[in-house]
């Protein structure tokens, strides 16, 4: 009670004498003689609901409360405002921000907001620490510690604002992780979250890569098989046919399933972490196990993605230790980075081991990492023993590694891969630059059963087409590869340069080497990287613009024996090629600047054909409440069709605005045209020119730092070219012509609980006319009922998505 | 509503008139716009209309004369479509043969809550009222072509009805943190099907068949209410219904499923566990949080000691309550129901809704949306109204309710 008495006459909002407004009972507040019986309970109520009075003065706001209730309760009693909770309404903030985002990797969000509730002690932070850091470079990180190696710790974080070389950019991103506090390992505060994610809703997923198109593409080829249109012996007719009916009804299963995800992570001081995943995703099929060789029931029918780990941190040399699932991404990516998604240019990378809990399934790393840093030392070993994916030959052979999003059990834990390797880095900061480095790696993956890469094992061998996929057909058979990288960096002043290359054991090689320089206003980034068509390392996330088999045979299912092995397609490897890529950032004025302008000239080399892409964005901002944007993009790309290549050309126009009417709405338009000429090409008739656009805009109005609504629409048409856009939580294909809208409402609850609830519809249009077809053999029908005739119609798809997020930390 | 309708129909084609709980009808789930928009719960409302669920709230009812009315309606939009391949056996798409849209008012119901009175027991609360816990509202209308597009008749399913429910429940409290509950009610209501067929050809002979079941039983319900802190209220309960009793009638043409027997018979009910919480956070929007999860014993479910196949069902609600500064109550929620017959039929809702005063009167609105789409394939035994295997049926039903009511300090 003393206590309270003094932070209340401390905060000068009270007069002794009195009791806390705020921990007083009914009983109480109703003897007091100057609020009635009435008021008193309004009072009670209003305390009771809100939490509590943070200020005298919000009596006010009590129906029923004057000056002369303020004043009485101004003379007579104390008030002691309501603590705050341990987590601010600025961490769940960006928080938010960093759950929206595209870019950086889930599982480095899990570890960025425990360092915005436990951040980075900031004056024993190394370089290595800081660039983990969401959109840190090295040059920001190793400014950072240039300065507390040559003036000493700091007393605080927005002392680091002066620090040479680093960025205002950089620093911003940096200051919300990190602290001057001390570490404390012998604290033991408990701390966590739990979230639990439903994701339904109904409707049509007919994009090329959805569930539909692989339903669709099984069904086409039964019946293929069966009309004898494949040219299979008998044996393999009836084995194929086989498959592909087992896999349809199991896919048939997971039309329309609801995702689920109950996640938990916990924490002790800053020495141990652990967590569990339990989770499946919307229209996955269930039921192939979630762990390897344990029977759980019904679990194993309902989720299909289980992860989980334990780990200590700051136990003497020993960074971090990880037992479980974990993530590992180190130099640039070329040697080991095990996400599922690859992101085209990305020129961000989440560096360095995370205990793992996020959906990546086929690249998932189950087994035990461990950091360590003795000195200029610092290194990292791993091993991993996992079940993978993988396309079987029709007698059972397992030929290639899949990335399946709609798994079968044809596929489902195919092969058991065990990868284990190492990194080791030593920091040459201490008599060169801060940011100087040289690493080594090297990792050996093998797998239990040999692949065995059988171009005849994909291709339809009755079909017209010609099998013609380098980048499959160089694929060796065998067990196992090794991989050994080298790594070099360093940063003058604020200039960095890195680079990395890796041998693979059949002499192939990927290499890469990149250079910044940046201030505040400027920044130039350039990056070469080649990967040679033989170098086949699974975990390479480099810098790319494509995916291995993006414009190959993998693209169509109809050009392969099973058409489920099309999911190939995904996998999240960079394609062989070799290309310089440019990138900038200027603030010419306050009011004007290029915000991103990049160039990639690049080179095929599977067929040899170069490439090249542009894009520029100017930013105009006459004012804080108004901006505008125009972004203009232009790539000419060549492939390989059908014996023919075929060169396209696309351009692309975005116009955006970005203004903000009042301080709590923020609107968002976007206006997008779009058009790719084609190369005639005799195979596909005189269709060489296609375009799309969009228009959409979005609202976001605050009603309180609590509670937010946002809502977006968008409207398209496209004439064979489909469009993407940003979401609020993704990246969304538009097709056809349509309408889509959406409602997110954002509600913190309390410090601690927060919840995320997403409404969506999107109706698709899609005409079909010119049915009609003089032959029988040639015409559309129904399924089951061929002889009821088909007239022109419009296809109209509609997709509902409900998405409920709730968080709870603590 | 067209699951329940083609769940009903199914199963009198298919089983030779074997009923199911279908016979119950689209669960309405909420009688108060105030649950309505928080997810659909009424367990986890402290209102008249909510006690007739949850007996216990009335722990929770402030004294004096609580008074409620609620309304609302359901737009119920069905299409048909079937799958169009080329000579590929690809799939181009998905042809409309059928859109259906019915609109179905009802009144939710009708209730009052009493406590603190000098004549009644501090410890004592007494509610009464009536509720609509179902209602039965399907159309489906098709123009039937020939093989050149020629209209050559048309043919028609309405289906319409409710079930009332009229409840007495009184609550007992010992202490500040612990109520218990019980309720009784009378649960009565018929459902009408009507077929109809008609052919241009004055020569082909119509078809007009119709089917009227009369429906009752006794229903019990118990919960209790536990206060374990002030900002949290906990609440658990089960439904026991006693066997209803169906009195079937046919008129009209003999078609398949009218020429079923038309004696009475009992059919015992699922029985429902019902787990609630409330959660007060306290902060300046002076949120209210509940949620509930429920569970059904469908699967023990026979007729004539044949079992109806049905699953457990489950079901989770979650809704929240904000102030919005200046202005109406704000509500949003979000329910999940896995179906009893196939996983297809799992239904997901959204809704929202506001909420006014003005002195001692409370004004409600609320709406939710609920999207379903299913293949036929998927759920054994649904008709298809046409030959082949590809019909497919997207549908999504939005209701919208209010509610009024009023204290009376006695």
């Amino acid at each position: 009670m003393i206590s309270s008495l003094l932070l209340a006459a401390c905060l000068g909002l009270t007069v002794p004498g009195g009791f806390d407004l705020n921990t007083a009972s009914l009983q109480e507040l109703q003897e007091l003689p100057g609020l009635s019986h009435v008021q008193a309970g309004e009072l009670h109520r209003y305390i009771y609901e809100t939490g509590g009075l943070r200020s005298i003065y919000e009596v006010m706001e009590i129906p029923g409360f004057g000056p002369e209730e303020l004043e009485y309760l101004r003379e007579n009693c104390v008030l002691v405002p309501p603590r705050g909770g341990g987590i601010s309404p600025q961490v769940m903030s960006i928080m938010e921000r960093l759950a929206a985002e595209d870019g950086p990797g889930d599982a480095a969000v899990d570890v960025w907001e425990n360092f915005l509730i436990r951040p980075i002690p900031v004056n024993a932070a190394t370089s290595w620490q800081l660039r983990s850091l969401d959109r840190v470079s090295l040059v920001d990180a190793a400014a950072v510690e240039a300065r507390l190696r040559t003036l000493g710790p700091v007393s605080s974080v927005t002392s680091l604002r002066d620090v040479d070389n680093l960025t205002y950019y950089g620093y911003r991103n940096m200051r919300d992780f990190v602290s001057v506090r001390e570490l404390d390992l012998s604290s033991m505060e408990f701390f966590g979250s739990y979230r639990l994610v439903v994701d339904g809703g109904d409707g049509r997923f007919y994009d090329e890569e959805g569930l539909g198109a692989m339903l669709d593409g099984l069904r086409s080829a039964e019946y293929d098989i069966l009309y004898g249109a494949r040219g299979y012996s008998e044996a393999d007719s009836l084995a194929w046919i086989g498959r592909v009916r087992d896999q349809r009804e199991e896919l048939l299963e997971a039309e329309n399933a609801t995702g689920w995800e109950h996640r938990v992570r916990v924490g002790l001081g800053d020495r141990f972490r652990g967590g569990v995943r339990l989770s499946r995703g919307r229209n996955s099929a269930a039921g192939f196990g979630v762990f390897d060789g344990l029977d759980l029931g019904s679990i194993n029918d309902r989720f299909d993605l289980a992860k989980g780990f334990v780990s200590v941190e700051n136990l003497g040399a020993v960074r971090q230790a990880v037992l479980g699932n974990y993530r590992l991404s180190l130099a640039q990516g070329l040697l080991v980075d095990n996400t599922d998604e690859m992101m085209y240019r990305s020129t961000y990378r989440s560096w360095g081991l995370y205990p793992d809990l996020t959906s990546t399934r086929q690249f998932a790393m189950v087994g035990g990492a461990m950091e360590v840093q003795a000195g200029p030392f610092l290194g990292y070993g791993f091993y991993s023993n996992a079940s993978r994916d993988a396309v079987r030959s029709v007698d059972g052979t397992p030929s290639i590694l899949l990335m399946s999003a709609t798994r079968t059990s044809a596929y489902a834990d195919a092969v058991k891969e065990t990868s284990y390797g190492g990194y080791g880095f030593y920091d040459l900061g201490g008599f060169l630059s801060c940011g100087t480095a040289v690493g080594v790696g090297a990792m050996m993956v093998s797998y239990s059963d040999s692949l065995v890469p059988d171009a005849s094992a994909m291709d339809i061998p009755g079909d017209a087409t010609v099998w013609d996929c380098p980048e499959y057909d160089i694929l060796e058979a065998g067990e196992s590869s090794s991989f050994l990288g080298l790594s070099a960096q360093t940063v003058i002043d604020n200039v960095s340069f890195e680079g990395e290359i890796v041998r693979q054991d059949n002499e192939s090689m990927a290499a890469l080497a990149r250079g910044r320089w940046q201030n505040d206003y400027f920044y130039l980034l350039g990056i070469w990287r080649r990967y040679d068509l033989a170098f086949n390392n699974p975990y390479n996330r480099g810098f790319a613009e494509q995916l291995r088999y993006d414009d190959t045979v993998f693209e169509k299912p109809y050009y392969l024996n099973d058409p489920l092995a099309s999911q190939l397609a995904r996998w999240p490897v960079p394609k062989p090629e070799e290309g310089i890529y440019i990138e900038s950032r200027f603030q010419v004025s306050r009011a004007i600047t290029f915000t991103k302008v990049y160039l990639d000239l690049w080179r095929s080399i599977p067929y040899g054909f170069d490439n090249h892409r542009f894009q520029g964005e100017i930013e105009y901002r006459p004012d804080f409440t108004v901006r505008f944007r125009l972004k203009y993009k232009y790539q000419e790309k060549t492939k390989m069709q059908d014996v023919i290549p075929t060169t396209s050309r696309t351009t692309e126009y975005t116009f955006r605005t970005f203004f903000l009417p009042t301080e709590s709405d923020f609107f968002d338009v976007q206006l997008r045209l779009g058009m790719v000429e084609l190369t005639p090409n005799p195979l596909y008739g005189d269709d060489r020119l296609m375009s799309g656009g969009y228009i959409s805009a979005r609202w976001e109005h605050n009603f309180s730092d609590a509670l937010s609504v946002l809502g977006g629409t968008t409207l398209w048409s496209t004439d064979g070219m489909s469009q993407w856009e940003f979401e609020d939580t993704g990246i969304d294909f538009l097709d056809g012509d349509g309408t889509k809208f959406y409602v997110t409402i954002k509600n913190n609850l309390s410090d601690n609980l927060q919840l995320r609830l997403r409404v969506l519809r999107k109706d698709t249009f899609y005409p079909r006319t010119g049915l009609y077809r003089p032959d029988p053999e040639d015409a559309f029908y129904y399924q089951g009922d061929p002889d009821s005739p088909v007239r022109d119609f419009i296809d109209h798809a509609t997709e509902y998505g409900i998405r409920c997020q709730l968080d709870f930390r603590w | 509503m067209s699951i329940i309708a083609a769940g009903m129909i199914s199963l009198m084609t298919l089983t030779a008139g074997l009923p199911d709980v279908m016979w119950l009808g689209e669960p309405t789930g909420s009688q108060s716009a105030v649950s309505h928009a928080m997810g659909g719960s009424g367990f986890t409302h402290v209102s008249p209309l909510g006690v007739l669920e949850n007996p216990s709230l009335m722990g929770l009812a402030g004294d004096g004369l609580l008074v409620e009315f609620s309304a609302g309606a359901d737009l119920l939009v069905e299409k048909r479509t079937r799958r169009v391949y080329d000579s590929f056996e690809s799939s181009i798409g998905e042809s409309e043969i059928a859109f259906n849209k019915e609109i179905g008012f009802f009144p939710a119901g009708a209730a009052v809550v009493l406590r603190g009175q000098e004549w009644l027991p501090s410890s004592l609360s007494l509610a009464a009222g009536y509720r609509v816990p179902s209602t039965f509202d399907y159309g489906y209308g098709r123009i039937v072509r020939d093989a050149s597009y020629v209209k050559t008749g048309e043919e028609m399913l309405d289906i319409s009805g409710r079930m009332n429910e009229f409840d007495m429940a009184v609550a007992f409290s010992p202490s500040e943190a612990l109520t218990f509950g019980f309720a009784g009610g009378y649960l009565t209501g018929s459902r009408d099907v009507e077929w109809d067929v008609s052919w241009v050809d004055p020569s082909q002979e119509g078809t007009v068949a119709m089917r009227k079941e009369s429906m009752s039983c006794v229903v019990t319900r118990g919960s209790l209410l536990f206060v374990p802190y002030r900002r949290v209220f906990i609440t658990a309960g089960v439904d026991y219904p006693l066997s209803l009793s169906v009195s079937p009638e046919n008129s009209g043409d003999p078609v398949d499923w009218n020429t079923l027997s038309d004696q009475d018979y009992d059919l015992d009910m699922p029985m429902t566990v019902r787990l609630g919480a409330i959660y007060m956070p306290g902060n300046l929007l002076r949120s209210r949080v509940t949620g509930e999860f429920n569970w059904s014993s469908e699967g023990s479910l026979e007729f004539q000691d044949i079992s109806l196949g049905l699953d457990n069902s489950w079901g989770v609600t979650f809704g929240v309550e904000n102030s919005l500064p200046g202005g109406p109550t704000a509500r949003f929620g979000f329910s999940y129901r896995r179906s009893p017959i196939a996983a297809a039929l799992d239904r997901m809702t959204f809704s929202t809704g506001l909420g006014f005063s003005a002195g001692d009167w409370n004004l409600d609105v609320s709406g939710s949306f609920s999207p379903d789409r299913w293949a036929q394939t998927q759920v054994s035994g649904l008709p298809s109204f046409v030959t082949g295997d590809s019909l497919t049926v997207e549908e999504t039903e939005t209701r919208l309710m209010f509610s009024v009511s009023r204290a009376f300090g006695l």
